[in-house]
């Protein structure tokens, strides 16, 4: 009997977060993948098989943030994931809290835009995600986490 | 209005600022350039951004779809950018010469000062040209024709590798 394929969720706001995101597709197509972003449009430019699109949020507005959690938490229950990776920001954040109380594997991959010191988020993601990475060698020996190489 | 104008001429020169915040003084700067280069100011679209300044001499609109994006990033020749990732990224994608102009925190254009520093990290790669006063950009503007393309990598597979391991629960 062949074990049941992982599941992985992939997450990352429009823009930055979802390039860096999809630079990893190869890795997600060997496994049942679904992905979240907040741009409609660059799914399926991507020629992904399973998305979903969620409202982006920033900690400025309260109510993005309870309604982008609502949307995230509708995606949990239906796809149930194994594992959870995000590029950021926001979204995944929300993203990584839901994994871990579901018990996926989770794993934060701070932006290669944060070459000085983390993200407020990837701070956040170290508190949280089993594992998180830096895109800077620099900046992971500062924060105390790793560095696997960047997503250009 | 700016975005029926997508669609009027090839685009050479591609503008585009993100979709969080404007970036007036990237705006104007090319604004005033293309003022003095009425040859070429037509096949110049700029991203304004949401609320940004309206340019007087180029075509522009608020937003591009990820479709009108793709469009003008095939006919363009260069491409003009603050310093986001993600317009970096796209540039490294489709092999097109970026002009990079970062976002300054202390002119209130960003919550922090991270594009100088995303900035400082690029420059010098090839393709990738960093502007940090209007006579620079204005003077690669007027040899967009001739600056040197970027060359795309692939991610390190050693790094796929070890997502991989992730994923199976080995890391």
């Amino acid at each position: 009997m062949t074990p049941k394929p992982k599941k992985v969720l992939a997450v990352a706001s429009g823009g930055g977060h979802w390039k860096q995101l999809l630079r990893l597709k190869p890795v997600f197509e060997s496994y049942q993948s679904y992905y979240i972003t907040t741009i409609d449009g660059l799914p399926q430019k991507s020629g992904v098989e399973h998305y979903f699109i969620v409202s982006d949020c920033s900690r400025d507005s309260l109510m993005s943030v309870v309604r982008t959690h609502f949307q995230i938490l509708r995606i949990f229950i239906t796809v149930r994931p194994d594992v959870v990776i995000t590029t950021g920001a926001a979204p995944g954040l929300i993203a990584l809290l839901f994994g871990r109380l579901i018990f996926s594997r989770t794993l934060w991959i701070d932006s290669i835009a944060n070459g000085d010191q983390m993200s407020m988020s990837g701070r956040l993601a170290r508190k949280l995600a089993h594992k998180v990475l830096s895109q800077w060698p620099s900046v992971a020996q500062k924060e105390g986490v790793e560095y696997w190489g960047q997503l250009l | 209005m700016g975005a029926a104008a997508v669609t009027a001429m090839p685009v050479k020169i591609l503008v585009t600022v993100g979709t969080q915040f404007p970036f007036d003084r990237l705006i104007s700067m090319v604004d005033t350039w293309a003022a003095e280069r009425p040859e070429k100011k037509d096949s110049v679209l700029m991203q304004t951004g949401p609320g940004g300044v309206q340019p007087q001499h180029t075509q522009y609109t608020e937003f591009l779809s990820p479709e009108e994006y793709r469009v003008a990033i095939e006919s363009a020749e260069v491409l003009v950018a603050h310093a986001g990732i993600g317009s970096i990224l796209t540039a490294l994608e489709s092999g097109l010469p970026v002009i990079i102009v970062p976002r300054r925190f202390d002119l209130g254009e960003h919550r922090n000062d991270h594009q100088s520093s995303t900035a400082r990290e690029f420059s010098g790669r090839k393709g990738i040209y960093l502007a940090l006063d209007e006579k620079t950009l204005k003077s690669l503007l007027d040899q967009s024709e001739t600056l040197e393309k970027p060359e795309n990598q692939d991610v390190d597979p050693r790094f796929l590798s070890k997502v991989s391991d992730f994923i199976m629960g080995q890391r």
